[in-house]
């Protein structure tokens, strides 16, 4: 289990303090999820970088020779989902009322799509986790260093350095929060990023038979 | 033979074809020509996406910005209906998938976006958002 001080930093050997502060939202919710994300880009300076300004990041960041550097408070929100997915339309099991708001959403007349996936993932926040996909209210985001193949056209797996940062990671995390692998999210299964939604899915599928499941 | 014959008239009329050259406004280096598909939505959400056509395609051509991966998982968010197609740039034929979320992916690892210019002239599909400056309490 990580040990965690009161200003939600983790004291261990293995993790590198880089604080961005601009990354940092408001105060987290009950930490219910994980969300794997990668980062479209080959080193973790550039990202590292980035968020000195930028708005959007992640908590953790996982460079290409697998160090791990924590960059966000966990006392507080980064902005790492971006439009959620229906969790219930994407499985099919949405009540009737409940299917029938959202395809009245993504049926609106003279409203563009940005502005559907807006409205979609703010009636997907009226519900609890996990009857919703988890968003930056209530779940730690990681970011792996890495980009997408340009002959397969989805991300890269990640190196053996990445993943065993990764798996130790994730492990402690999970013990930490009380998750289960079923709260563990790759980025392009839950929200719409990559075209053939495959960010963070090698990651997943690599932490599940690490852990063999 | 008559099959195979058949078969490959109907597939060119099948294709929209613009033989018409595509200068890119940020970059007028950027030539496209032959741009052609035949606009079949692969639509992997279920989103009932319509079919666009060679004059939208060409615009979208025409304004799209060079980016790169980062700028795309930083700024785009895909719709998850694509389309695929050919060109021919710099006398080289390419291969293309465009997610109507605004984003190009070129064969040879090229990726091209149209953000503000295709939120601006009201591509519905336009999931662009410009950067954000501020905080807000329900940023998504």
């Amino acid at each position: 289990m990580l040990r965690k001080d009161k200003d939600g930093w983790i004291n261990s050997l293995k993790i590198h303090k880089e604080h961005r502060p601009a990354i940092e939202k408001a105060p987290i919710g009950t930490v219910t999820a994980i969300v794997l994300h990668r980062t479209g880009s080959n080193n973790a300076q550039s990202v590292l970088n980035s968020w000195e300004s930028k708005q959007e990041g992640t908590h953790f960041l996982i460079s290409e020779a697998g160090k791990i550097y924590q960059t966000a408070s966990l006392n507080n929100q980064c902005w790492h989902v971006g439009k959620l997915y229906s969790k219930c339309r994407a499985v099919s099991s949405c009540e009737k009322e409940d299917a029938e708001a959202i395809e009245g959403i993504l049926h609106k007349k003279n409203t563009n799509w940005g502005k559907k996936f807006k409205l979609v993932t703010r009636h997907e926040l009226k519900k609890d986790y996990p009857a919703r996909f988890p968003h930056n209210i209530d779940s730690i985001g990681i970011e792996i260093v890495g980009l997408i193949s340009k002959t397969s056209e989805i991300y890269e797996t990640p190196n053996n350095l990445q993943l065993n940062g990764l798996f130790w990671l994730v492990d402690e995390l999970v013990s930490t929060y009380g998750l289960s692998i079923k709260d563990l999210y790759a980025h392009g299964q839950i929200a719409h990023k990559d075209t053939k939604k495959s960010e963070g899915t090698s990651s997943l599928k690599a932490y599940a038979i690490h852990r063999g499941k | 033979m008559k099959i195979l014959i058949t078969t490959l008239i109907s597939a060119h009329l099948l294709l929209a074809c613009s033989s018409n050259k595509v200068t890119n406004t940020h970059n007028p280096e950027l030539v496209f020509s032959n741009i052609q598909s035949d606009f079949i939505v692969e639509d992997i959400n279920n989103y009932d996406c319509s079919r666009i056509d060679i004059t939208t395609l060409n615009y979208i051509f025409s304004t799209a910005s060079p980016v790169s991966q980062r700028d795309v998982h930083d700024n785009f968010s895909t719709v998850g209906c694509s389309i695929k197609g050919q060109l021919t740039s710099e006398n080289e034929n390419i291969g293309f998938i465009f997610d109507y979320g605004g984003i190009i992916y070129l064969d040879d690892g090229k990726i091209m976006a149209c953000g503000e210019g295709c939120c601006q002239n009201n591509f519905k599909y336009c999931s662009w958002e410009k950067q954000k400056t501020q905080t807000k309490v329900d940023e998504f």
